[in-house]
């Protein structure tokens, strides 16, 4: 497969390449949106990420061979407008134990099937400052490693590692989790390209 | 289990996006992709979703003071007679001109000046929580556009542009990007060449040079090429994209103007001078829907039309009074044979045609346009809407006949067939 830094540089004079970014990681970028806000915002938001790509094309950084988190980095850029809906979708979920992001007209029961552990760990999420909540759920659901979340918010190294243990730690307290017990869980995903 | 085996549970499994969300968002991305590439138009400049906010800032031009004096003096029945007497004194002179007729294998050059809005970067602070208006900037990105148009609908074209520097709206906003440390903004000095795939010159040998019925046809959106959004203002817009073109038959470009003095809401500017600072006419459409005025600035002593600006017309959230949001100076056009030194490899190569359809009938309105991928171009002329299309066509035949439908079945009873 061409590296996607390839397909960029081509696409500067030839824009209709871009539209292999598009066909490679709009799944995955509207999966992380979707499992951040909803289907519906999703639908726009995910669309708006690679018409953002594409017009700032000429601003990536081509020895990145892959866009992922760049792609990362802008959708979680056109997210932030909608940071106190998540924040409230959050709430909702945490009180009501029924998530109320999930189309309600599939699987009821597994919406009402919210256990205490979850909706502590819901609301725990809810009460993270919002570059914590992007730099976790980045690592955990978008799957970045250290380096390319670095990348993807445009910040050092350290700082995401910082703000990884602090938002771990926060997640912890309520849940129960002996801080100590999950110091041995390795934070291991430093490897890879930097 | 710790605590990011547990969030990786959270909401796993979500079912993928919708095919037709995910059609959608490519044909958005396609029709943004394709509009770089067409010469520019007029309704592009314009912000397209809720992306595009400039802070209220005070900018005022000095054409809106003439749009003052001009109406504040004149009465309403004044201002349009002085209005219909220049249009069709400038009528007159357009229907003097000589025009060129292109040949099959000729192409169209333009070369212009343009610049529309865009949104380019978010203050550093707004990672952390959501935007206020003013951490977004909104530059004015110029451009020098050249483009190569054929006149057959068979080959590739060819569009080059070079990005200026990036222009603020209000020195306040400007003020504000240097405060957030200067995040980068477009690249000035940038070069696109391109093939270009867009639509085809209008054919001016087939416009009627009766006003009446030139604006009943611009205004049914029914000439192939000059299409668009309903309404007065896009109306007005329409007749402004063919009268940049001078190689249209001087009886056309005469009705249109006489058209224009027809058209309600237009009024007189006066004096004015084009975005490249050439002297000109200008005359201008308050579309109070969207809140931008249209000006179209015009040379009374060869009837070009010299250039566009498109202004806000109240103060509001988007910004104050008379900010100019987007631009276009038109320098030179002319008949040409080939598309120049330096064209990209596939400009001027020629390319299948596809037809677009409105109902699966070889009768219904027709868009023709170039493409490899007929359902993808054809998608472009409904964004949004997504609707199924079925490929029809002869074997051997370059022309996709692209019809409304969800069945095979339809490419048979047209005598066509499917086309992979």
């Amino acid at each position: 497969m061409i590296p996607d830094s390839e397909v960029i540089s081509a696409s500067a004079t030839a824009p209709a390449e871009f539209a292999a970014v598009f066909d490679r990681h709009f799944g995955a970028i509207h999966g992380y949106l979707q499992r951040r806000l909803g289907r519906d915002l999703a639908d726009e938001l995910a669309s708006q990420t690679f018409l953002v790509a594409f017009d700032s094309r000429s601003r990536y950084d081509h020895s990145r061979a892959d866009a992922r988190p760049w792609l990362f980095g802008i959708a979680t850029n056109v997210a932030h407008r909608h940071h106190r809906q998540e924040q409230r979708q959050l709430r909702a979920y945490e009180r009501n134990a029924v998530d109320p992001i999930l189309d309600p007209f599939d699987g009821v029961e597994e919406r009402a099937d919210a256990s205490n552990l979850r909706r502590r760990l819901v609301g725990a999420l809810a009460g993270l400052p919002g570059e914590e909540r992007d730099t976790l759920l980045l690592y955990a659901w978008a799957e970045l490693s250290y380096p390319e979340i670095a990348d993807a918010l445009g910040i050092p190294v350290g700082t995401v590692r910082s703000r990884l243990s602090r938002a771990r730690a926060r997640l912890r307290e309520p849940l129960g989790i002996d801080g100590a017990e999950a110091e041995h869980e390795p934070i291991s995903s430093d490897g890879g390209k930097s | 289990m710790n605590e990011i085996d547990l969030l990786r549970e959270l909401r796993a499994g979500l079912p993928g996006p919708r095919p037709e969300t995910e059609s959608a968002a490519r044909a958005a991305l396609v029709w943004r992709v394709e509009s770089l590439s067409a010469p520019a138009r007029r309704r592009q400049w314009l912000p397209t979703s809720r992306g595009v906010r400039i802070a209220a800032i005070g900018f005022a031009l000095a054409v809106i003071a003439a749009v003052v004096s001009v109406t504040g003096v004149a009465g309403r029945g004044e201002t349009e007679t002085a209005l219909a007497r220049v249009l069709n004194q400038v009528a007159d002179v357009a229907s003097e001109q000589q025009s060129q007729s292109p040949g099959p294998h000729q192409f169209l050059y333009t070369r212009s000046r343009s610049a529309y809005l865009s949104t380019v970067a978010f203050a550093p602070g707004c990672e952390e929580r959501p935007c206020e208006a003013s951490e977004e900037w909104s530059v004015l990105v110029p451009r020098r556009n050249e483009s190569w148009v054929p006149f057959d609908g068979f080959r590739f074209g060819r569009v080059r542009s070079v990005t200026g520097k990036p222009e603020f709206v209000s020195e306040v906003q400007r003020a504000a990007w240097v405060a957030a440390g200067s995040p980068p903004l477009a690249r000035a000095g940038q070069v696109e060449d391109s093939t270009l795939t867009g639509g085809v010159p209008l054919d001016g040998e087939d416009l009627p040079t009766d006003p009446a019925a030139l604006r009943r046809l611009v205004e049914a959106r029914e000439i192939p090429g000059v299409e668009g959004p309903p309404g007065e203002a896009e109306t007005f817009v329409l007749i402004g994209d063919m009268l940049r073109h001078a190689y249209l038959p001087a009886s056309v470009r005469a009705a249109l103007y006489e058209a224009t003095a027809e058209l309600p809401g237009v009024e007189l500017l006066g004096a004015v001078e084009d975005p490249a600072g050439r002297p000109g006419t200008g005359i201008a459409y308050a579309d109070r829907k969207r809140g931008v005025r249209h000006e179209l600035i015009l040379d009374p002593e060869t009837s070009a039309l010299l250039g566009e600006r498109d202004s806000l017309i109240r103060s509001g959230a988007h910004g104050f009074e008379g900010t100019t949001i987007g631009y276009a100076a038109y320098l030179e056009e002319k008949v040409v044979d080939s598309v120049g030194a330096g064209a990209p490899r596939g400009a001027a190569a020629t390319m299948p045609v596809v037809r677009c359809y409105d109902r699966a009938s070889l009768s219904a309105g027709v868009t023709v346009t170039r493409g490899n991928e007929p359902i993808l171009t054809c998608q472009m002329k409904w964004p949004g809407e997504a609707p199924n299309l079925v490929p029809c066509g002869r074997e051997g035949s370059k022309v996709t006949s692209v019809f409304p439908g969800s069945s095979p079945a339809v490419c048979r009873r047209l005598g066509l067939q499917l086309r992979p």
